[in-house]
């Protein structure tokens, strides 16, 4: 199973369309925008969310990881897929 | 020498700057390493494939990438959703991707070990 880690908000739809059942979805830095928009079902960074201030409005499917969570993940699944572009 | 399946996603239009031809390198030396390379372009990277390019005073990526077949890559594979979208057809390319729908796209990264981006 891989592991999406999506770090531009734009990038988020292109690895949707490329997410197969049972991968995992991580939003970092400027990816955790898309939290708002489109993203669900994924994980995302706590410090990102916490910096620009998304706490209070993250949609619940949405779960914070931290870093710990974010390498254990990123251990267990392969191949570590990043997105960058829309 | 473990060989392990690598996939190039290659998302960046070219002539920007020189990121899209040292990525080219690093599939040659991958490739040349008798490493299982896989080619996937996708977004803007499809402007990599057009047969018709003419750069002045820069490499010409059209010309590079006839030279994938004698590094026997041959898993030449581009996003469906990105040709339609450009108005673009295999015809039009260097070399002829394989077309892929966005389920085959994810079936192809499950095969990989790496996956690489330029």
């Amino acid at each position: 199973m891989a592991i999406h880690l999506v770090q531009r908000a734009q990038a988020y739809l292109p690895c949707s369309r490329a997410r197969a059942d049972g991968d995992v979805v991580v939003l970092l830095g400027e990816g955790v925008a898309a939290a708002l928009i489109d993203a669900n079902d994924c994980y995302a960074s706590d410090t990102d969310v916490v910096a620009r201030g998304l706490v209070g409005v993250l949609p619940t499917s949405i779960k914070r990881i931290n870093d710990a969570q974010l390498v254990a993940l990123c251990v267990e699944h392969t191949p570590v897929v990043t997105w960058t572009k829309a | 020498m473990n060989s392990k399946n690598i996939l190039y996603l290659l998302q960046q239009a070219p002539y920007l700057d020189n990121r899209v031809f040292e990525t080219f390198d690093a599939v040659l030396v991958a490739a040349a390493f008798d490493q299982r390379v896989s080619l996937l372009f996708r977004g803007d990277g499809v402007l990599q494939l057009l047969a018709d390019q003419k750069p002045e005073g820069q490499r010409n990526l059209a010309k590079m990438l006839t030279s994938l077949e004698t590094y026997e890559v041959d898993q030449i594979f581009a996003d469906a959703r990105s040709f339609e979208a450009r108005g673009l057809k295999v015809a039009d390319c260097a070399i002829a991707p394989e077309l892929l729908s966005k389920r085959e796209i994810a079936q192809l990264i499950a095969r990989q070990d790496l996956v690489l981006n330029d």
